[in-house]
């Protein structure tokens, strides 16, 4: 693959990215379609459940934390086409990047929205606003300290116009970044007493262990989401190298009067 | 920038050198800071709290550092606290624990980062 060093925009795309994109898209719909008659026709239905408050609140539990997990795969992307870039000095890894960012960036909008919803109904403290409550819990506060390091990496790069300059300094911060989200992650989990339930994994919580089936839809809505993120990643990761090609100076294909 | 990158010592060196007069300065409006709220709230001055902030300091001169090396080469200054903030996280949650353990564990980790990433920030690696 060849790239050019005065636009950084990349010659020709991976040739394996068109058939990937076919099979995520119609991957992605199939399993988003069978996600949702999962969720409202499989997966239990808390009305008139005694403890439950809020049962549609509850079914966000089926997209919630896996918006998150899509948000940590999207950002390891960028990590890791960062690293790459930085290795290389190739502007193919630049693109995957910053498509990735964008990705993320949306997922982790996602994934902070319908934590808010969730904790603002879900959670209590006595004598404080649900907001309140919601925005010091340590691990809201990761996602949000993810989504503006996301916000700060795309405006780094609209802020630098050259395109070896932006890719380098885009690829620093995804680096320095990438590695804030999980550092916050352990201080808050090392430090405080946490309200945010840890159905799966070690050190999960008996007390929020959920149900074999509420389970198997939570990790199918995990392929869903993934499936969703990849595909968005190679189509927005295409739209970037059209957008360069077309910008080229030097292509005489794309030089408008 | 460009001075700066014609200097005949490694970018690791700017790196450093700028990391050290950051820190000599947050040092100093830390001391500022405990000393007035010392005299004026009397809140004791303890080892634990002096090692927190020693630490933190250090830990926030690395990282702030390395974000101000790379909103000075954009078009918007501005950028700079922006991008201190997600590395900046991690130290505030530790600092406002006072736990230094972990804070000298971020330091680490961020100083290794630091030390891979300034020559790729001020684009003297190929």
């Amino acid at each position: 693959m060849k790239t050019n060093s005065s636009t950084g925009s990349v010659d020709s795309a991976p040739p394996w990215r068109p058939l990937a994109r076919r099979v995520t898209l119609w991957a992605t719909i199939a399993s988003w379609l069978a996600l949702g008659y999962l969720v409202w026709y499989v997966a239990p239905d808390w009305r008139g459940v005694a403890d439950v408050s809020a049962p549609y609140t509850r079914k966000i539990l089926f997209y919630h934390p896996a918006s998150a997990w899509a948000t940590f795969l999207a950002y390891f992307l960028v990590f890791s086409y960062s690293v790459a870039y930085l290795n290389e000095r190739d502007h193919r890894y630049d693109n995957p990047a910053a498509a990735a960012a964008e990705v993320g960036w949306f997922l982790n909008t996602l994934a902070l929205a319908t934590g808010t919803v969730w904790g603002t109904v879900e959670w209590s403290r006595t004598g404080q606003h649900p907001l309140a409550t919601v925005y010091t819990e340590p691990k809201v506060l990761v996602v949000l300290v993810m989504w503006f390091t996301m916000s700060a990496y795309l405006l780094l790069r609209r802020a630098v116009r050259d395109p070896d300059d932006r890719a380098r300094l885009a690829a620093v911060f995804g680096i320095l970044g990438f590695a804030g989200a999980p550092l916050s992650f352990m201080t808050s989990r090392i430090l405080q007493t946490s309200l945010h339930p840890d159905i799966a994994g070690p050190g999960a919580n008996p007390d929020a262990a959920v149900g074999p089936t509420v389970g198997a839809v939570i990790g199918f809505s995990v392929v869903a989401f993934s499936l969703l993120t990849i595909h968005l990643w190679l189509t927005r990761w295409t739209m970037l190298d059209i957008a360069d090609t077309a910008n080229d100076p030097d292509d005489p294909e794309h030089q408008h009067a | 920038m460009d001075l700066l990158r014609l200097s005949p010592v490694p970018a690791t060196t700017h790196g450093a050198s700028r990391t050290i007069t950051d820190l000599a300065l947050i040092l100093t409006i830390a001391a500022v800071s405990i000393a007035a709220n010392a005299l004026l709230f009397a809140i004791p001055i303890t080892t634990t709290l002096l090692g927190t902030v020693a630490t933190g300091c250090t830990a926030l001169a690395i990282v702030a550092s390395l974000a101000g090396a790379l909103s000075a080469q954009t078009n918007n200054p501005i950028l700079g606290p922006v991008l201190v903030i997600p590395g900046a996280a991690p130290i505030l949650q530790a600092a406002l624990a006072q736990s230094l353990t972990i804070l000298a564990g971020l330091t680490l980790v961020y100083a290794g980062l630091a030390w891979f990433l300034w020559p790729h920030a001020l684009g003297e690696a190929s």
